[in-house]
């Protein structure tokens, strides 16, 4: 399912809009939203973001409940996200309690960090896993730690490879929790969460130590890797993110915006902020200063090239781009679904002068067999066909 | 007089329902009828004796029955509350919760951890009751 808005840009889903909308916005607003909602709603066919979105819509709307039919099953929603993430809120804390005897001290981040510090009940953010960090020297005891008590790795394949960014675990009642050594997909540079562990603060968690990332850091990770389901092909799948957003700008009333696009654009990820930002606005346009699209105006560039190539895709040019720019080529290639290989030989030195690291480096090889093995007509191969 | 066993227990009201979960063996109880008021009263300080004096005072029939000892036993039996030391205030600790008229309070076990977990709460349970609710048949 693609789903942009009128200007190319990936845009809500509209029954996500609405819902948003009846949280973020107050009183008659806000319940005309809901309402809405639920007179559009296919209850059995409820996408991913909305069901996890209905624990806060019941805490918001349980007032409303002889005009809504699906009264009965938001509570049972409710009362099971609670469940489960008082389950895996305990596993956690056993987790960081086993690290804590080893030395470690865990960071969380992205869910487990906004629940933590941002929602006035935990069990109103559904946790599908809880995210932990640790420094890379330390991978390896984390892993045996977490295994130990009773986490498997979810995918073998993860633990054929050197770990680059996470390990998906789980244990036998399906509570999961992630390991990562690094907080960003984008960027897996070494050191390159040295100053985010840097600012973390600790604090205690269910009698255990662990760090919590800055209130810039949490947004930024929260925005960027909400984002990064879609930016490879505009595709909303998940975009719980937006309400962990909405909580923090109205917690951190001086949160450093300025700091937050400096950051963005030293990760290289000041698209993705610069798309999750716009997102943001669209369900309510007092969240994010208008300022801060200005600073992100690099992003704001890329994201009107990235327009034009969708569109140029489709037989359409609705702009021109102004300059050719190499390195604009190869970002854009890494963004496109159909990636093609002489765009991606003749692209690649730029991806080394851009990035300066090797995050799709690994994937020549297979390119090239697969679209030779293409143009000489036979079956698809390797691993990205799967 | 009790606690609740925190912090191996976590409670919740949830539209008049009682939800109380065992992290240490994963059992979730749903109570309703007047659970919610008594667990309000038996963990923020009311003694047995004080709630039976209370509901004698105004004409309630739990004065006259075992109905609150039963419930606490059954707290005690299951870890959710546990007993402290101390002698019991005067005045008694005022409570949010209120008497549901005399609905005898019912306090269900769901004890089969994975099985929760896996239950989709949207297509197999009653739509009227919610997970966990089990759809029938």
């Amino acid at each position: 399912m693609k789903k942009c808005d009128e200007n190319g840009l990936p845009g809500l889903d509209p029954m996500h809009r609405m819902i948003f909308r009846s949280i973020f916005l107050e009183g008659a607003a806000a319940e005309d939203h809901f309402r809405r909602w639920i007179d559009s709603v296919d209850f059995d066919a409820i996408d991913y973001t909305s069901y996890r979105m209905v624990p806060m819509l019941f805490e918001r709307f349980s007032h409303l409940r002889e005009e809504n039919p699906y009264h009965g099953r938001m509570k049972g929603i409710r009362q099971y996200f609670l469940y489960k993430n008082t389950l895996t809120v305990k596993a956690l804390a056993d987790y960081a309690a086993a690290l804590n005897r080893a030395g470690i001290t865990p960071l969380l981040f992205k869910g487990a960090a906004c629940m933590l510090e941002y929602y006035p009940n935990p069990s109103l953010r559904p946790l599908g896993d809880a995210d932990v960090l640790v420094e890379r020297k330390n991978i390896g005891k984390a892993a045996g730690i977490l295994e130990g008590l009773g986490f498997i790795p979810k995918y073998d394949t993860h633990m054929r490879r050197k770990i680059r960014h996470s390990v998906d675990y789980i244990n036998g009642s399906n509570l999961a929790i992630d390991l990562h050594i690094s907080t960003l997909h984008s960027d897996l540079r070494r050191g390159a969460d040295r100053a985010l562990i840097k600012r973390a603060s600790e604090r205690s968690f269910e009698g255990s130590a662990v760090r919590l990332p800055s209130p810039e850091d949490i947004f930024l990770t929260s925005c960027v890797s909400g984002i990064r389901e879609i930016a490879g092909n505009y595709t909303i799948q998940n975009t719980q993110w937006l309400m962990d957003c909405k909580l923090i700008i109205e917690k951190e009333q001086a949160l450093d915006w300025r700091f937050i696009v400096c950051e963005a654009n030293r990760r290289k990820t000041g698209l993705d902020l610069f798309i999750a930002l716009k997102l943001l606005s669209e369900v309510d346009e007092r969240l994010v200063p208008a300022f801060v699209f200005d600073e992100l105006e690099d992003a704001g560039n890329l994201c009107k090239a990235l327009i034009v190539e969708r569109y140029r895709t489709l037989g359409v040019n609705p702009f021109k781009p102004s300059a050719f720019d190499i390195r604009l080529k190869w970002t854009l290639h890494t963004y496109r679904d159909d990636h093609n290989i002489a765009v991606m030989l003749a692209t690649f030195p730029a991806f080394i002068i851009r990035n300066f690291r090797l995050d799709h480096y690994y994937q020549i090889p297979s390119f090239v067999i697969k679209n030779v093995w293409r143009r000489l007509g036979g079956r698809s191969a390797g691993r990205a066909e799967k | 007089m009790y606690k609740a066993n925190q912090p191996a227990v976590v409670f919740e009201k949830i539209d008049g329902e009682l939800i109380i979960i065992n992290t240490l063996n994963g059992f979730y109880y749903s109570g309703t009828g007047n659970a919610v008021f008594l667990w309000e009263a038996v963990t923020s300080g009311w003694t047995p004796d004080q709630l039976k004096t209370f509901f004698v005072s105004i004409g309630h029939p739990f004065g006259s029955t075992t109905v609150i000892a039963d419930y606490i036993r059954i707290l005690l039996d299951e870890s959710l509350i546990v007993t402290v030391e101390g002698s019991a205030e005067e005045k008694q600790p005022s409570l949010d919760a209120a008497l549901i008229g005399d609905d005898i309070p019912v306090l269900s076990k769901y004890s089969d951890l994975h099985e929760l977990i896996e239950l989709d709460p949207i297509h197999e349970v009653e739509s009227d009751m919610g997970w966990p609710v089990q759809k029938k048949g």
